[in-house]
């Protein structure tokens, strides 16, 4: 290099990229009051929900407690997804964060990627009851483990949808609403009693079951919760989830441009 | 901030926070409140001081009650309520009432006397460490007026508080003037206008104000109506629904009589008999019936043994078996306020029976109230005209007794109930008055009850809960939906839009980019969901026994050489199916198409109903009541799968899917359909079971006190084995009933179930030994007590072990080495639940009702394979002699057993000791105590295998009676120690399923492994054994405590290990800090 020439910073590798920005990401997390706050709430409403009725209806089985999850998530998720880019447009690091070298999937993967690292540490700090469960019986460890996979890709649905629509708020409350409303949406379309009601508007095209068929996440979730582990299920979630991450880095292509 | 400085301002929140709540509780004896709701507990108004002044005698209002702290939480505040309530009349009064408050609990000598005038506690439940504890508490008002007799108000609750005011001005009015009730009458006229119920009219109007309505027309009743006798019931439209539910609602009680078909003289027959014909009376019984959580059946009901003897000249009685004679005994009156003690007429009655699922989700019980014999059958209406002669005596397809009269309750008291009977014939002008037959004295019961005086002042009370909508039409209920759902979010979507359109919009992306972004996530989101509908359904099943695919057993039935098969789907459209269903329809779908794939010999199709000739295909339409937020639908549906071979040969299998039950063991029936169409005949025929039971009958010393000494007849409750036996049907179980008094055992049977034997079971006993001597195969269930609350006189309930003499442990299988042993069996490990009893139906105390949690490990053709925890109510040990079983060549395995906590009692007359109701309790016991604690767990079923004996019943002596048989098969005996859990509402009641553990049964004892192996995949979850109240609180603790505290610690480390730095750096500067 010579004659004051100034070279341009070299964009590292895809993945060392990504570790970056989630390593960096997960640190602030947990170095905000925040991921404490929501975790042990989390943790603490979770089990107290299910501890209330576990001896008192004397079963061996986390399926009620799978069952608590969905609405607990559509509480929670959106409290972890609101400020993850919401913050950084509210704190005008937004700007400097989209001049790095990275591409912008790179950055929304890395938030992505801290925000599922909190969210596995509510699913872990469950894990009591598992070992409850094994020291009290022999519950069924397979089924278990599904609903936690179930749960963990619904979770991770949830988050991508919040961290989109935080991508499109500076403010952290609108992508916390947001974000439950569609969390909620994807929930309760998938109860029979919201399906009855909503294919009884329209009785021949029967839009409740469509929607459930097609859109709601809660049907893919409860063949996890029974053990069934689908290839349409996975693709569910997968597919959602990618589509949603993919959109949130054309947003931040946008911001860039 | 400092973090000293924070924890300051949280001790000084704490502190803040107490001070505020003991400043409430100061302002609360202050008195001072304000009631912001129609229906007011504490505030008088002006009518009801205007009442209080013109009281005509002083008024004392005295409440027992159990101390607020030592209430359960849930009736915590009543006491403080209740005062309230009280302070306010007395203020209101001018001193003309006064009241007090007791505590009995504090004064021994006082508990007599309340006992002694009728005032006794009630038992609730309380959550005490994560279990149940049962105790009596105090919580009833007495109200003396004057030198009148006294009235009472029992069990107030919190819920009863907002209308205790106005109970209480009523009960002091009803005790003043005691007024007539008001009652609505709809009966229907004949052809020519002529009244049919002009007798009831007058009977009616001899005691009340009646108003004759026209209820089929307008479906609207009188205000002040107290009871509603409708006759012949001919419209059943949602209006006349929500009108019945509205006045059932505000306490006031119905009387429906009536029958699909009316029966009319046909003159003569050319033999001389009179000829009748049936018309279509027009009575909706399904819809209506639905509604209210009775079943009805189809057909009509014929008895053989109690028909109506009808006179025809000089010749003898002609009994007509489709004009059905209730006699005393077949009669239960105990719920009401008298009993018939006479026979009641009813003419091809429309028999029906409570929906146990119903009735729950509607939050009421049933009570069956008058039955037909157990020798009645049900009968197609005929196409022309009959006589008696037409029906034989005796059908060959008997059942067991089906109801004709049934009292439908609310939980609540306070909600007004139902009596149905299952044809208006015991009011009809000539029959109310018949000779022989109690129809007057049982309209007279029917008021005394449903218009008693505590009735009439709660039905002058204030509604207390919210009014029912009126009926809307489809147009005005989208209109409202819109109106709420959609019209403030819309005006703010438009400000939105208008402040967009603006340029003023600060929060959202520029340039459109949420417009953009909505479109392509609703692109991704549809895209995903496609994926997820329409990708195959390939996957893992986690679970241990793979229960989500098809077991490897239905594969092998299926690809097992053999003409080629179809499954036909014979499903009404997914649109037209009550919501509970469509899953379960799917769910079907989803297993045929996995069948079909999995079996090349297999094919699929789906047959449309509604172009399908569906009488050809033997398939029929049925009716299905689902009752969602409150509005009963009753659609019409087909629902079936049929197994038909390809090669034209055979009869195709049709496999009716008419209930949510019927689904749940379809792999198994697919199987067993599926066998049966290509095995040759009759290897794979449907299962025979033969079905003994009896009716819960009463004890000799109850007789001696309600039959001799009151003059009542014996009560008899209906079917309540029925539902086991449909249970046995719903999965292809041919199920013949058998009478135990008489047993004829069907030649084919392939398995008999006893449910309680009864004295004498000699004839039963001689046809069950013969049939294990023979090599076949008993499932008996029976137990030596039912544990019912017994009220002497007007004191307290006690619990009384009555006999139900099921002479067991003296005949053939004592002797045998198998003793049922008598004596009263107590478990910690129990489960509350509301298990159906004679007397009251009150759940008895929990430590009988014995749960027996089942390790979920049982394999091979254990009969318990695949169960979750059964319930044993009031269920008995088995002991096992093993010297005389092995003996006898028998060999004997226990399969369910009482946890290692139970303990019994040697019960020999009388109430049981309140000690017997308490738990085990950490410390051993004391040297008087009347209980003995078992050592450890004590069988509760036992399967018993081997060369069985006969029985001879002439033998003198029990050993005797045992003859031995040689060679032949070897029988298998399965004894169960309990026989109510397969009784009504207890079979499947709040995660219980002894339905699944009878038809488990009768599975492994006659098809054996294979398809126990199927119908052993259900997904049930296994039950705790016992876990101690400290362990219980211990896993409680780190439950919930265990992941915070240690994100806790986490948190504070990572704090540390970064000095604190993190929290207080600006995020820029942490960004900045990036690549």
């Amino acid at each position: 290099m010579t004659g004051g020439h100034t070279s341009a910073p070299t964009a590292p590798g895809f993945l060392a990229g990504t570790r970056v920005v989630f390593a960096r990401e997960l640190a602030a997390t947990f170095d905000s009051n925040i991921a404490y706050v929501a975790a042990i709430g989390f943790l603490l409403l979770a089990s107290s929900l299910f501890m209330n009725e576990f001896f008192l209806v004397g079963r061996l089985d986390m399926t009620p407690f799978f069952e608590l999850l969905p609405p607990l998530f559509v509480l929670f998720l959106p409290a972890i997804s609101m400020r993850l880019w919401a913050e950084d447009r509210r704190t005008r690091t937004f700007e400097l964060l989209v001049t790095l070298p990275l591409r912008p999937l790179q950055l929304v993967l890395g938030k992505y990627g801290a925000a599922l690292g909190l969210f596995a540490v509510f699913l872990l700090g469950t894990t009591p009851i598992v070992v409850m469960l094994c020291a009290l019986g022999d519950p069924d460890l397979l089924l278990i483990a599904s609903g936690y996979l179930g749960a963990f890709l619904f979770g991770a649905l949830l988050l991508a949808i919040g961290a989109l629509l935080s991508s499109l708020s500076s403010d952290q409350i609108v992508a916390f609403i947001l974000t439950a409303l569609v969390s909620f949406a994807l929930v309760v379309s998938g109860d029979e009693r919201v399906v009855a009601v909503l294919d009884g508007l329209v009785p021949a095209l029967a839009p409740g079951t469509w929607i459930a068929a097609t859109l709601s996440a809660l049907p893919h979730y409860e063949a996890f919760v029974r053990g069934v582990v689908e290839l349409s299920a996975l693709l569910y979630f997968v597919v959602f989830s990618a589509a949603i991450l993919a959109l949130g880095a054309l947003v931040v292509q946008r911001h860039r441009t | 901030m400092s973090a000293r400085e924070r924890i300051a301002i949280l001790l000084a929140a704490l502190v803040l926070a107490a001070c505020a709540g003991y400043a409430a509780r100061i302002a609360g004896h202050t008195g001072i409140r304000a009631e912001w709701r129609r229906t007011k507990i504490a505030a008088i108004a002006p009518e009801t001081a205007e009442r209080l002044a013109h009281l005509q005698g002083d008024v004392l209002l005295s409440y027992f009650a159990t101390p607020a702290r030592e209430m359960p939480a849930h009736l915590a505040r009543v006491e403080e309520g209740v005062v309230l309530v009280l302070e306010a009349l007395k203020r209101a009064s001018d001193g003309r009432l006064d009241y007090q408050v007791v505590h009995p609990a504090d004064d021994p000598e006082l508990e007599g006397w309340l006992d002694a005038v009728g005032i006794a506690p009630f038992r609730t439940r309380r959550v005490e460490r994560d279990g149940y504890v049962e105790e009596e508490v105090w919580s009833t008002l007495q109200i003396a007026y004057g030198a009148r007799p006294t009235a009472t108000v029992s069990a107030i609750a919190e819920e009863h508080l907002p209308r205790l005011q106005s109970l209480i001005l009523a009960r002091l009015d009803q005790l003043e003037a005691p007024r007539a009730p008001v009652i609505a009458l709809d009966v229907p006229h004949a052809a020519d206008g002529a009244g049919t119920f002009d007798e009831l009219t007058a009977l009616l109007r001899a005691r009340a104000d009646v108003r004759i309505v026209d209820f089929d027309a307008e479906a609207t009743l009188p205000d002040d109506a107290d009871l509603f006798f409708w006759m012949e019931p001919r419209s059943a439209t949602p209006a006349h629904l929500l009108a019945l539910r509205e006045f059932t609602e505000r306490g006031r009680s119905v009387v429906l009589a009536g029958s699909r078909l009316r029966l009319e003289p046909a003159g003569v027959s050319a033999e001389g008999r009179a000829a009748w014909r049936t018309a279509p009376s027009g009575y909706p019984a399904e819809v209506l019936l639905g509604s209210i959580g009775l079943r009805p059946l189809a057909g009509f009901a014929l008895d053989g043994f109690c028909a109506s003897p009808r006179s025809e000249g000089t010749e003898a009685p002609v009994l007509e078996p489709f004009r059905v004679r209730c006699i005393a005994p077949n009669q239960d009156f105990r719920s009401m306020r008298g009993q018939p003690n006479a026979s009641l007429l009813f003419e091809v009655p429309t028999v029906f029976e409570p929906d146990g699922a119903r009735l729950a989700a509607l939050g009421r019980r049933a009570t069956v109230l008058a039955t037909t014999s157990n020798r009645s059958w049900l009968g197609a209406p005929p196409t022309g005209p009959f006589t008696a002669d037409d029906f034989p005596p005796v059908a060959e397809d008997l059942g067991a007794k089906r109801a004709l009269a049934v009292l439908v309750e609310g939980d609540d008291p306070a909600r007004g109930a139902f009596v149905v009977l299952a044809a208006s014939t015991p009011f009809a002008d000539g029959q109310l008055a018949r000779s022989g037959f109690a129809h007057r004295k049982l309209a007279g019961i029917l008021l005394d009850t449903l218009a008693s005086d505590e009735r009439l002042a709660l039905n002058r009370t204030a509604l207390t809960a919210a009014e029912p909508l009126a009926q809307l039409g489809r147009g005005e209920r989208a209109l409202w939906r819109a109106f709420a759902c959609g019209l403030v979010p819309l005006l703010l979507a438009a400000i939105a839009g208008a402040r967009s359109a603006r340029g003023r919009t600060r929060g959202a992306a520029r340039d459109g980019a949420w417009w953009h972004v909505a479109l392509l996530g609703s692109g991704a989101a549809l895209f995903a969901g496609a994926l997820g509908a329409f990708a195959p359904r390939a996957g893992f099943d986690l679970t241990r026994d793979g229960r989500n695919a098809l077991a490897p057993e239905t594969l092998d039935i299926a690809r097992a050489p053999g003409p080629p098969l179809a499954i036909e789907l014979v499903f009404s459209p997914e649109d037209r199916l009550p919501p509970e269903l469509r899953p379960l329809v799917r769910r079907a779908r989803d297993l045929t198409a996995r069948l079909a794939r999995a079996a090349p010999g297999i094919e699929l199709r789906s047959i449309a109903p509604d172009t399908a000739d569906l009488p050809a295909l033997g398939v029929r339409p049925f009716q299905m009541t689902s009752t969602f937020d409150e509005v009963t639908t009753v659609r019409t549906l087909v629902s079936a799968i049929r197994i038909v071979r390809q090669d034209g040969r055979g009869l195709p299998d049709n496999l009716p899917c008419e209930s949510l039950a019927s689904f749940e063991d379809l792999e198994f029936r697919l199987a067993r359909a599926l066998r049966r169409a290509r095995a040759p005949e009759p290897e794979a025929a449907r299962i025979h079971v033969a079905v003994a039971c009896d009716v819960p009958r009463l004890s000799p010393a109850e007789s001696l006190l309600e039959y001799t000494q009151l003059g009542l007849f014996a009560p008899t409750q209906g079917d309540v084995y029925g539902a086991a036996r449909a249970a046995l049907a719903r999965d292809d179980f041919r199920v013949t009933f058998v009478d135990p008094t008489a047993p004829v055992l069907p030649a084919d049977t392939d398995v008999i179930v006893w449910l309680q034997p009864r004295r004498s079971i000699t004839p039963m006993l001689e046809v069950a030994a013969g049939f294990l001597a023979r090599g076949g195969a008993l499932i008996l269930a029976a137990q030596h007590f039912d544990i019912i609350p017994r009220q002497f006189g007007e004191s307290r309930a006690a619990f009384w072990p009555q006999p139900q003499f099921a002479d067991v442990e003296r005949h053939y299988f004592g002797p045998l080495g198998v003793e049922l042993v008598r004596e009263v069996l107590c478990d910690e490990l129990s489960a509350p639940l509301a298990v159906d009893t004679i007397a009251t139906g009150e759940a008895p105390p929990s430590p009988f009702q014995i749960r027996a949690a089942l390790s979920g490990t049982a394999a091979g053709a254990d009969p318990t394979r695949g169960l979750g925890d059964l319930l044993f109510p009031a269920g008995n040990r088995l002991r096992l002699d093993t010297e005389r079983l092995a003996a006898h060549g028998l060999r004997a395995r226990p399969l369910v057993f009482t946890s290692g906590r139970a303990w019994t009692y040697d019960w020999r007359g009388g109430v049981l000791p309140a000690e017997v109701l308490q738990g085990r309790g950490a410390l051993p016991p004391a040297p008087d105590d009347a209980r003995r604690f078992l050592p450890e767990p004590a069988p509760l079923v036992v399967l018993v295998e081997g060369r069985f004996p006969a029985f001879d019943p002439e033998a003198e002596e029990p050993q005797l009676a045992l003859v031995p048989q040689v060679g032949g098969a070897e029988g298998k005996l399965l004894f169960i120690g309990s026989s109510q859990m397969f009784r009504g509402t207890t079979l499947a009641a709040d995660g219980f399923r002894h339905d699944q553990f009878l038809v488990n049964a009768v599975t492994a004892l006659t098809l054996g492994e294979e398809y126990l192996a199927i119908l052993a995949r259900r997904p049930v979850s296994v039950g705790l054994g016992y876990v101690a109240p400290e362990t219980r609180l211990a896993w409680r603790t780190v439950v919930i405590g265990a992941a915070p505290l240690l994100l806790l610690l986490a948190g504070l480390l990572f704090r540390i290990l970064s000095g604190g730095r993190g929290s207080r750096a600006p995020r820029a500067a942490r960004v900045r800090g990036g690549p």
